[in-house]
């Protein structure tokens, strides 16, 4: 049995790489011309109007939508477009003072207007939790108070609690944590992710300053159903209730209620990418923040050990993840600064609404080099056997302006020398016009209200509101199952090719580590995303954030990658020692499939 | 040159069963027992009725010169090389009744404890009251020893086979209810002249017929109230020492100069999966730290740090155990892939500091400082006592000696490529099998041996326990070793009477346990804070993957069906009912075996009597009239998780 959605005899990756990356990167580009699949598949576009969409205008709230108008299962992308900017409005706004007093974390000065310029503290999304404030590596989350009504101590002051404590690094004063911890460094162990618009040259104070730096949080919903259930160290009844969804998809028959790992409708997690701006860049572009970043402290060799520095960054992009009464399998939305992909002579590729105003020269691929995949399947190993090559495509040393990434996983093609990296040239799957036009409609409510400011540099890439199956992808750019749509990715979150074109399962273990695959363990799909349908799943093999999530589901954890892992033992910081072991840390956080 | 004779294995394991029939030990630890005839690895676990087999342990004699310290050995049999008969004397007996409370920790001398005599026989908070304290005669506490008296067979006149048949209170079926204990095994010659020690049926009975309560309905009248102490039981495990004397044909007699130790123990229900911590590497540790076993690993107090591993021999065996803990337990999935993950991980990638590490002793684990006792840390397994207040050890650790072995690698103190230490001689790797296949903890109180293993007054040398002199029927010490020290040697029953009474009950409650993360409490009466941790799902299963009536391959509980299923509805809430199921099926329960399977290898439940499982009654014992007996319902539907893991029941006092 093949995986969803593929068919004859060319490899299923390479059928859907080849054909749909070129072809949505070619429409993307209008003017050019378009030959074979691809023409096929601008052939089929139907023509669509603005008129439509300009009657979906977003508010400009503090409020945190609850769900898309009408409901994820009928929405359309401009639907789903204008949710995750009214989600963006409210995350970013303005906290109220933070105090450490119940019901101050994750909440909005409804008094301060969106983008208020004399404003310099933490926004709503910057106060929810980091992940090692949920998921401690030693002891209780802080704060914790058994009581429900104060959300189990979730407005406690950030406290950092890894399993050694962490001090400041030479030179860096003591201060109290800053909200934003960057404690994350690479794309999920995958590969490691530069701007190289930054100057690469190690300063005082960061090591590596092209590198773009990661964090995850959680809001008060997801801390208060960990909290109350115990799970922060995977307490509680946590093994059962993983064992108990574990069993249920493999029976397909739903786990009763309560027996099974599931979040309250409301839950939201966020990602972040930030890093050290370019002296050529106007920082009026980014929303800036003291952010606390890792490096090594002391001798290196098997157990260097981290230090803290506190600086300010810039944020470069933003992930959004929402779980909502009519979307169970989450709403993934992500935002992106505006000139995060740029030519090598630093020339932005995109305007800040998506629009491709420097497209690549004619044949360019979308990364150089362009690596190809192929799905595979070992049946007398019992074994996925996927692959990813470039074949004898020189790395890209150098990338001047570009942002690159360097592969960490075994699966993946890594270089030898250190410079040798993969740069970016443009999105393997561009930004619909639909959510073009969203951007732009909120820029320009932005702007109406006077709240431009660095926020008119963000631009949302794309939403996901419900899975479907690659078979199902819809050739139309604008269709609810438009190839960007399923495998959304934001460009310097989920850069490499793993992550670009997701689907399927992310295999943890071996020498295809870090490859996807849409065959399970026994040769057939593998179905990453299950939706109740009466006492039975509908089962899914969805791309992007909502299949490699998915993958956190099947692991019983609820789309929670966070959950799955649990106890965050220390923060990551630059280091090739361990650089090379965070591929497996990651993935040892997904089932062996 | 001079000859001695040693007996392998140094300590041996048979195991009961229901049948008069049997197989080999395992010569390999996590190999599977082997059958007797063929000497192959067997294919079945019950006899042709359905009856559990027993596993016979075989005891060789080995000569060795005594000049030369690296003689690997040479089996001696009767018949050939000079030698005529091995005259084998076995002593097996049963202390638990006339000995201690199992208190956890308390008594283990560890800690500053003072040991049994010196906390005391009462009842009060730190202190060790005896079993069945009500009877307080010397020569009525003697009488609760099951003692059958030495038994001698091969050489000059003596017969080929011998029973340990027992008389006395837990014999007779009137008054040992369900099952009264009639036998510790038998000893029998194989066709080379050696022992093979059979252990007993796996009966346990009570004495005791009185309600428990006289305010619970008579379904509870003869459960268990305790997971280690109930006044009034029996079983028939055991212990003692294995000697014998070569007969040689000159005529002259040769007793052996090392003599051996055997255990009569429950089966291993997975016998092809290691425990992470088996009771080799912790006698094995004992041996390298306190006993000089390998200077060049130890000596003067401290691990050698120049010391270089032989990873394939020294390293990746601990590696690779975890990874298996999968088809006996319910590992997450983030677990399984993680435990694959370490069985492939360079020494670079490996995650050390995910390891909780050893601090000396185990028990100093109460030790309030540091991140080492954090939750979160590996392996995922309850130490020697989360459950009470007194010398409290959470968690369970690698041995000293396995984490530095480990830590050594990490560090790149690996010996060169190509180079590996000398294998152990095959008489030395039989005393290691055995001891591979029992668990080295966590000791609360274990399967086979406890934490008296720690205590290096039992033994004569690394791996040999001490004989007491001339232990006589009858007259065996009812406090030998209560001070913790056994400089007169060790008696039959001596190392089993720490063990459950009887066995069954603790061993269906070791199977999770909540454990509260707070340094400073064992309660775990707030369920969310409390963390699961498993036991030894190695030996006693916890979740298995069933090869028949699971045709959806999911993972199920290995007591799916008792009264206290933790997939079922408790409908009999009250503490201890499955431990009353399990006295009566464990004979009944699945073995973990590897199955080649169309998706490759895998650790499947086999021979599982579920019949016998889910139609199990309570027995209706006299004084009880049928009439009197409740019917039972069985239980339907699901409940959470949560609601069936409870803490092992504590004494009152504690």
């Amino acid at each position: 049995m093949r995986p969803n959605g593929f068919a004859g005899s060319l490899s299923p990756r390479v059928a859907l790489v080849a054909a749909l990356s070129v072809a949505l990167f070619a429409l993307a580009c209008r003017e050019k011309a378009t030959t074979g699949t691809a023409e096929a598949v601008q052939a089929s576009v139907k023509p669509r109007t603005l008129a439509l969409k300009s009657t979906r205008a977003t508010a400009l709230s503090p409020t945190l939508p609850p769900d898309i108008p009408g409901g994820a299962p009928t929405a359309t992308l401009a639907d789903a477009a204008a949710f995750a900017w009214q989600e963006f409005f409210a995350l970013n706004w303005p906290a109220v003072a933070q105090t450490g007093q119940v019901g101050t974390r994750g909440v909005a000065d409804g008094g301060r207007p969106f983008g208020d310029p004399t404003y310099t503290g933490p926004l709503v999304w910057e106060t929810y939790r980091s992940k090692v404030e949920i998921f401690p590596g030693n002891g209780e989350p802080p704060g914790y108070v058994q009581n429900a009504a104060n959300a189990y101590g979730f407005d406690a002051a950030p406290a950092y609690n890894y399993l050694r404590s962490v001090p400041p690094c030479s030179g860096q004063k003591a201060e109290a944590p800053p909200f934003v911890n960057l404690d994350e460094v690479t794309q999920i162990g995958l590969d490691t992710m530069y701007a190289g618009i930054v100057p690469p040259a190690p300063t005082a104070t960061n090591s590596d300053p092209q590198r773009i730096r990661f964090l995850a949080k959680a809001n008060r919903d997801q801390y208060a159903y960990v909290a109350a259930n115990g799970y922060w160290n995977h307490g509680g009844n946590y093994y059962a209730a993983v064992n108990a969804f574990t069993n249920a998809i493999k029976t397909n028959q739903v786990a009763p209620a309560n027996t099974t790992i599931f979040f309250p409708a409301g839950t939201v997690e966020v990602k972040a990418g930030w890093r050290m701006l370019a002296p050529s860049e106007d920082p009026t572009h980014f929303h800036t923040q003291t952010v606390r970043y890792y490096e090594k402290a002391g001798t290196g060799g098997t157990s260097p050990t981290p230090c803290y520095r506190d600086a300010i960054w810039g944020l470069v992009a933003l992930h959004i993840i929402h779980k909502t009464p009519t979307a169970p399998t989450f709403i993934f939305a992500t935002f992106e600064q505006a000139d995060n992909i740029r030519a090598a002579n630093g020339t932005p590729v995109e305007d800040a609404n998506g629009n491709i105003t420097h497209p690549p020269p004619a044949g360019t691929q979308p990364t150089s080099p362009y690596p190809t995949y192929t799905d595979g399947y070992n049946a007398g190993a019992h074994q996925q056997d996927p692959s990813v090559t470039i074949g004898s495509q020189p790395f890209c040393d150098n990338h001047g302006s570009q942002i690159f990434y360097k592969n960490l996983a075994p699966g993946l093609p890594r270089g030898k020398a250190p410079d040798d990296a993969v740069c970016i040239n443009a999105r393997y799957f561009s930004i619909p016009s639909d959510v073009i036009t969203a951007n732009s409609q909120a820029h320009q409510m932005l702007a109406a209200a006077g709240a431009g400011g660095p926020w008119q540099y963000y631009k949302l890439v794309n939403v996901q509101w419900r899975p479907f199956n690659p078979g199902d992808i819809n050739p139309d750019p604008n269709s609810p199952d438009n190839v960007a749509t399923f495998s959304l990715a934001n460009i310097v979150v989920e850069t490499n090719s793993t992550l670009q074109a997701f689907q399927g399962a992310l295999i943890a273990n071996g020498p295809d580590t870090g490859v996807k695959t849409s065959y399970n363990n026994a040769g057939g799909t593998f179905n990453n995303i299950h939706v109740v349908a009466g006492t039975q799943y509908n089962a899914f093999n969805m791309g992007g954030c909502m299949g490699c999530h998915g993958n956190a589901q099947v692991a019983g954890a609820d789309f929670s990658f966070i959950l799955n892992i649990g106890g965050v033992f220390f923060p990551e910081y630059p280091e090739p020692v361990l650089d090379a072991t965070r591929t497996t840390r990651y993935l040892k956080g997904l089932q062996s499939h | 040159m001079a000859t001695i004779y040693k007996i392998h294995p140094a300590i041996g394991v048979a195991r009961i069963g229901t049948s008069s029939q049997f197989y080999i030990a395992p010569d390999t630890g996590g190999g599977l027992p082997t059958d007797p005839v063929t000497g192959q690895p067997v294919t079945s676990f019950r006899d042709s009725t359905g009856d559990l087999l027993k596993q016979a342990q075989r005891f060789r004699v080995f000569s060795y010169d005594d000049t030369n310290p690296n003689d690997p050995g040479t089996e001696v049999t009767a018949g050939s090389g000079g030698v005529a008969a091995i005259e084998w004397t076995v002593y097996l007996a049963n202390k638990k009744a006339c000995w201690y409370q199992f208190e956890q920790l308390t008594g283990s001398g560890m800690e500053g404890d003072e040991g049994y005599l010196g906390n005391g026989q009462g009842t009060g908070p730190g202190m060790n009251p005896l079993r069945n304290m009500g009877i307080t005669d010397p020569a009525a506490r003697q009488a609760l020893i099951i003692d059958p008296g030495p038994r001698t067979i091969g050489g000059n006149g003596n017969p080929t086979s011998a029973d340990f048949n027992v008389s006395g209170a837990f014999s007779d079926p009137a008054q040992t209810q369900p099952y009264p204990i009639t036998t510790l095994g038998s000893i029998q010659l194989d066709a080379n002249g050696n022992l093979l020690v059979l252990a007993g049926n796996g009966s346990s009975g009570t004495t005791n017929l009185k309600p428990a309560d006289p305010n619970l309905p008579p379904v509870y009248e003869y459960a268990l109230t305790a997971y280690a102490n109930n006044d009034g039981w029996f079983d028939d495990v055991s212990d003692g020492p294995v000697s014998a004397t070569i007969v040689l044909t000159t005529g002259a007699s040769v007793p052996v100069d090392v003599p051996a130790w055997c255990l009569g123990v429950p089966p291993k229900y997975a016998p092809q999966i290691m425990n992470q911590v088996t009771l080799f590497d912790t006698i094995y540790d004992v041996a390298v730290r306190m006993q000089n076993y390998n200077p060049e690993l130890y000596s003067g107090g401290a691990f050698n740090p120049g010391y270089l591993v032989d990873f394939p021999n020294e390293v990746a065996p601990i590696l690779d155990r975890a990874n298996l803990y999968q088809w006996v337990a319910e590992i997450p999935p983030a677990g399984v892939t993680a435990h694959i993950g370490i069985t492939q991980d360079s020494a670079a990638a490996f995650p050390f500091y995910i390891l909780r590490a050893p601090i000396m002793p185990p028990a100093v684990q109460n030790d309030t400082n540091g991140t080492n006792l954090d939750v979160n840390l590996m392996p995922k397994l309850a130490g020697d006592n989360p459950i009470s207040q007194f010398t409290r050890s959470k968690y369970l650790t690698l041995t000293q000696t396995q984490y530095f072995l480990v830590q050594q690698w990490v560090s790149g103190n690996v010996l060169p490529a190509g180079t590996t230490r000398p294998t152990l001689p095959p008489a030395a790797a039989i005393d290691r099998a055995a001891l591979e296949n029992c668990v080295g903890g966590a000791f609360c109180p274990g399967i086979e041996m406890t934490w008296i293993c720690r205590n290096t007054s039992i033994y004569s040398q690394p791996f040999r326990i001490q004989h007491a002199t001339n232990p006589q029927q009858g007259k065996l010490s009812q406090t030998n070793g209560d001070d913790n020290l056994y400089p007169h040697g060790v008696e039959p029953g001596d190392i089993i009477k720490y063990m459950a009474q009887p066995w069954q009950a603790d061993f269906n409650e070791c199977s999770n346990q909540p454990i509260n993360p707070d340094l400073t409490t064992n309660d775990t009466s707030n369920a969310v804070t409390a963390v699961t941790f498993w036991w030894w799902p190695a030996q006693r299963p916890y979740f298995v993957y069933p090869s028949v009536d699971n045709p959806s391959g999911t993972q199920l509980p290995w007591t799916r069906g008792f009264l206290d299923d933790p997939n079922g509805t408790p409908t009999y809430s009250m503490p201890n009912v499955g431990d009353m199921q399990m006295v009566m099926n464990w004979k009944d329960m699945g073995f973990i075996v590897l199955q080649q399977t169309p998706t490759g290898p895998q650790y499947l439940e086999v021979e599982r009597n579920t019949p016998a499982i889910t139609n199990y009654q309570p027995p209706l014992l006299p004084p009880m009239s049928a009439a009197a007996a409740v019917t039972l319902t069985r239980p339907t539907g699901r409940i959470a998780p949560r609601a069936v893991r409870r803490a092992r029941q504590i004494p009152s006092g504690k």
